[in-house]
């Protein structure tokens, strides 16, 4: 007889591992990774548009932020995190510092400044993770903290160095990325508008098309979710049900408005959804645990994309979602616990398919009703005949409040604008002057519809075409009837 | 589909087979699952013969606990069970005899009215034989109209190949029990629930269950737990219960149990003996071995050749996933205990921080949320509300956790906590 050691069971222990799934991770973003080297750096170096340094820099770009928070948590679990009594080598080991960072790369624009990159990888790391305890315990995705702070405070220097263009694209194609041209256009638009200006929707799928560096490329998007769900890393059900009602409802706007099947692809191929539904939505700390929950997160991302892009200034809407989802997490997570009970469960589907049809009903009576009414946003201040001229003092509200404007029409031509006063931000405003849009819409007042509006300066010249449009309106209202 | 497909090792003992019927003292533990509250009918000194009941479970669900042997009750001594605990036993030193009560008069088995038969099985001390030690009278006495019985020889737990020998050996002795159930209670049909992958075992029951219309075969996905009661209904009937397989007209007995049943029936004998697995990889020949209840295990594992090292190992009572480690491998053969498990000291994992990934969500067979448990252990509103009642404590959520968090663990104190509460 003798005696045994004793252990706690089950005495069968799967092979996966922390460690093994996040290096999943790390594998599907590779080829992600790969493309951006070959669009960003590969491309324009074949065309001469940049150097040696230029060829690398998009390598050096994903490279810098990982090493940053790595530091960063280094450091902040030496000082902070070490006194509530952890071991520093077991935190680090166990932290995966290295994915906010990288991910913080991929969802930025290509001309962020490196100093910029490196104070954005520093705020994930601090506020995105640190100060809720570490790794597990943080409420928000680390790396959308990360780009929230940096598109929020630095917007304006990112696109004086370029923003979402890089140098082969830049003089290929003058538009801003698909959905804030979209969201210049009156209307809902059409092929010629939303996808042509880019190339085709093929363009769209394999990635070749402007936006943040990783995240354009929906074809890697899917292989990387084929490969992670194939090794049970991610939670599936959440990129599923989110492109999932993307789709849907945008097929059904579309519908209505008498679009075929391009639209909705267009609308779930641009704008980062792939990239952002399977690697930043799933990410497993600020995501739901239960089965249902799951769904109702995907849903509700779905449903939260297409209010951002359709109802707000904020045509990407994607990481936004997937932040203000991650606060509502607690929340979905009880709900989907709930969700377990058949009444429930088809209480809650009522609930999410009225509010689907709420908003595709809201979204259509907008764009439909444009050029009925009155646009709310436009003002007429004064209106004097000067001769065979007439004047007129307008305003049409741009990004900083009212843009107040003084524009002279003979003939029904307009002859003169001048801007009276306007709160825009400078940065912007400067580039709207630089890029001479003012006589450029006085040149092509004919055409106004097709005119681009600058990118860079989006809300500002499109407040500008709007005045432009309006003040014709009004014109004809008054004299040509 | 539930469950998760685990590595068998069941090779090792499959088709090894041998007896040890010669021990020479008996221990009968005074313990029935977890209760202790048993009456002794026996004192020191006392002669008993085989087949006699020396001891009877109190209360509403009594159980008889019966000598395996003839000769004298020596002492009372406290010995080790399955569970873990040190619990006193009456101690029967064999005098190889044999002797029985009375003359074992043959009877046809079908030649039972229901009365009797649930008589006959109370009588015998036939207990759920899977491990879960349900007296198994219980299950036929009741009002309802049973409609199916299903015979479960799934044994999903990795190691064990008790059922599996029991069926390969008695297989039309389990018919012809299976039958004469189905007779005798008015049901009118029964599945054995065979793994897909035991295609010895199936083979054994489809060459001879032709002449039995009413009896069926059902191929079972080679998942753990689907030997569990709840899912192997699910599965095989399609309907769900909520506490009891009868709610919904059906009956479940392990295929060890329906042999005991048959011997009961056949030969007025009660429940003596049973196959004990014992496997593992550091056993020397894992074996299944036909012991009389009350044997010490350590004197069976000499009998088979002892083990291939005795340095860093660890003795499981059961299962490697539902199992618990022994503090020594002297512990007492009972009716409810179907293997013994020797392995050798497994990695000690260190507990890292949950990222939330709900993988033992995902895989959790009961449908409930381990790691949502292991968030509110002490909150007791929260814990009703995540039913954690509803565990069966199978250990998939500790076997599928990344971080090597011991999840059940978590589950089983929230259990505790809430029957304190109770």
């Amino acid at each position: 007889m003798k005696e045994y050691h004793k252990q706690i069971g089950p005495f069968y222990r799967s092979q996966k591992k922390t460690s093994t799934m996040m290096m999943h991770v790390l594998i599907a973003l590779f080829p992600i990774v790969l493309f951006q080297f070959y669009k960003n750096g590969i491309v324009p170096y074949l065309h001469h548009k940049v150097g040696l340094y230029g060829l690398f820099y998009p390598l050096i770009f994903v490279m810098i932020p990982p090493i940053v928070t790595c530091i960063t948590e280094w450091i902040g679990a030496r000082f902070f995190l070490q006194k509530r009594g952890m071991e520093l080598k077991q935190y680090l080991q166990n932290s995966y510092a290295l994915l906010p960072g990288l991910f913080l790369a991929l969802i930025l624009p290509i001309h962020t400044p490196i100093s910029i990159l490196i104070l954005g990888a520093v705020v994930a790391s601090v506020i995105g993770k640190l100060v809720y305890g570490g790794f597990g315990n943080n409420i928000f995705n680390p790396a959308l903290i990360g780009r929230l702070f940096v598109i929020t405070a630095y917007a304006g220097v990112i696109v004086s160095h370029g923003g979402y263009f890089n140098a082969y694209e830049i003089d290929t194609i003058s538009h801003a990325t698909p959905l804030s041209n979209a969201s210049t256009i009156e209307g809902i638009g059409t092929y010629q508008t939303l996808v042509a200006p880019y190339g085709t929707l093929w363009d769209f799928f394999t990635g070749m098309i402007p936006g943040a560096v990783g995240e354009t490329s929906s074809l890697l998007c899917i292989i990387g979710f084929l490969y992670l769900t194939w090794k049970k890393v991610i939670k599936w059900r959440i990129p599923v049900y989110y492109i999932g009602t993307v789709f849907f409802m945008t097929l059904t706007i579309g519908l209505i408005n008498g679009l075929s099947i391009w639209y909705p692809l267009f609308q779930i191929l641009s704008g980062g959804l792939f990239f952002g539904a399977v690697f930043m939505a799933t990410d497993p700390v600020t995501s739901p645990v239960t089965k249902n929950g799951q769904v109702l997160y995907g849903i509700g991302l779905g449903i939260l994309t297409v209010i951002f892009r359709y109802l707000t200034a904020y045509p990407e809407g994607v990481l936004t979602s997937i932040l203000t989802m991650n606060m509502l997490n607690f929340m979905i997570e009880k709900v989907g616990m709930k969700c377990k009970k058949k009444e429930f469960r088809l209480f809650t589907v009522a609930i999410v398919l009225m509010i689907l049809g709420g908003i595709i009903y809201t979204v259509n009576s907008r764009y439909t009703n444009i050029g009925e009414t009155l646009d709310p946003n436009f003002k007429v201040y004064e209106e004097k005949e000067l001769g065979n001229q007439v004047i007129y003092k307008v305003s049409q509200k741009g990004n900083g409040g009212p843009i107040v404007c003084e524009v002279a029409i003979k003939d029904g031509k307009i002859t003169h604008i001048k801007v009276l006063e306007h709160n825009e931000t400078p940065s912007y405003y400067s580039i709207v002057e630089k890029e001479k849009y003012i006589e450029t819409l006085i040149q092509k007042q004919n055409q106004l519809t097709e005119l681009d509006t600058v990118s860079g300066a989006t809300i500002s010249s499109t407040a500008l075409k709007k005045l432009v449009i309006n003040t014709l309106q009004e014109y004809e209202e008054h004299y040509e009837k | 589909m539930k469950g998760v497909k685990l590595k068998q090792n069941k090779e090792m003992s499959k088709g090894h087979f041998t007896v040890y019927l010669k021990p020479k003292f008996i221990y009968v533990p005074l313990i029935v699952g977890n209760d202790t509250d048993i009456t002794v009918l026996v004192k020191k000194g006392d002669y008993v013969c085989k087949g006699e009941m020396v001891a009877r479970k109190k209360g509403p669900l009594t159980i008889p606990l019966h000598s395996s042997v003839s000769g004298m009750v020596v002492d009372f001594e406290e010995r080790l069970y399955h569970n873990g605990a040190y619990v006193k036993c009456i101690k029967i030193e064999n005098d190889f005899k044999e002797r029985t009560l009375e003359k074992n008069d043959q009877k046809e088995i079908s030649k039972y009215t229901k009365q009797e038969f649930i008589e006959m099985i109370q009588a015998s001390g036939i207990v759920g034989m899977g491990g879960a030690g349900f007296p198994t009278y219980v299950k036929y006495q009741t009002e309802q109209n049973i409609r199916t019985l299903i015979v479960n020889a799934v044994e999903c737990e990795p190691y064990i190949t008790a059922d599996d020998t029991i069926g390969t050996q008695k297989t039309e002795e389990i018919l012809q029990a299976i039958d004469a159930i189905l007779e005798i209670n008015n049901i009118q049909r029964a599945f054995i629930a065979i793994k897909k992958n035991n295609s010895e075992l199936l083979h054994a029951f489809q060459t001879r269950i032709g002449t039995y219309a009413n009896i069926q075969i059902v191929e079972i996905p080679n998942r753990y737990p689907m030997g569990w009661e709840k899912a192997l209904v699910e599965f095989v009937t399609g309907n769900t219960y909520q506490k009891l397989p009868i709610e919904i007209g059906v009956i479940v007995n392990n295929i060890s149990t329906i042999y005991a049943i048959y011997q009961a029936l056949k030969t007025k004998s009660p429940l003596l003996e049973r196959i004990v697995t014992i496997t593992g990889d550091m056993v020397k020949q894992p074996t299944n071995v036909l012991v009389k209840l009350g044997t010490p295990a350590h004197e069976v594992i000499e009998a088979i050749g002892g083990l291939k090292r005795t340095k860093d190992v660890l003795c499981i009572a059961g299962g490697p996933m539902m199992g618990n480690t022994l503090p020594s491998d002297d512990v007492i053969v009972t009716a409810d205990m179907n293997a013994i498990v020797i392995l050798r000291k497994q990695e000690d994992f260190l507990e890292q921080t949950c990222m939330r990934c709900g993988k033992c969500v995902e895989v959790c067979p009961a449908g409930i949320e381990p790691v949502l448990i292991k968030d509110a252990c002490e909150d007791k509103e929260v814990l009703k509300k995540l039913q954690v009642n509803r565990c069966v404590e199978c250990g998939l959520c500790s076997y599928i956790c990344p971080a090597k968090i011991k999840v059940r663990e978590y589950v089983k104190k929230a259990k505790e906590t809430l029957r304190k509460d109770a």
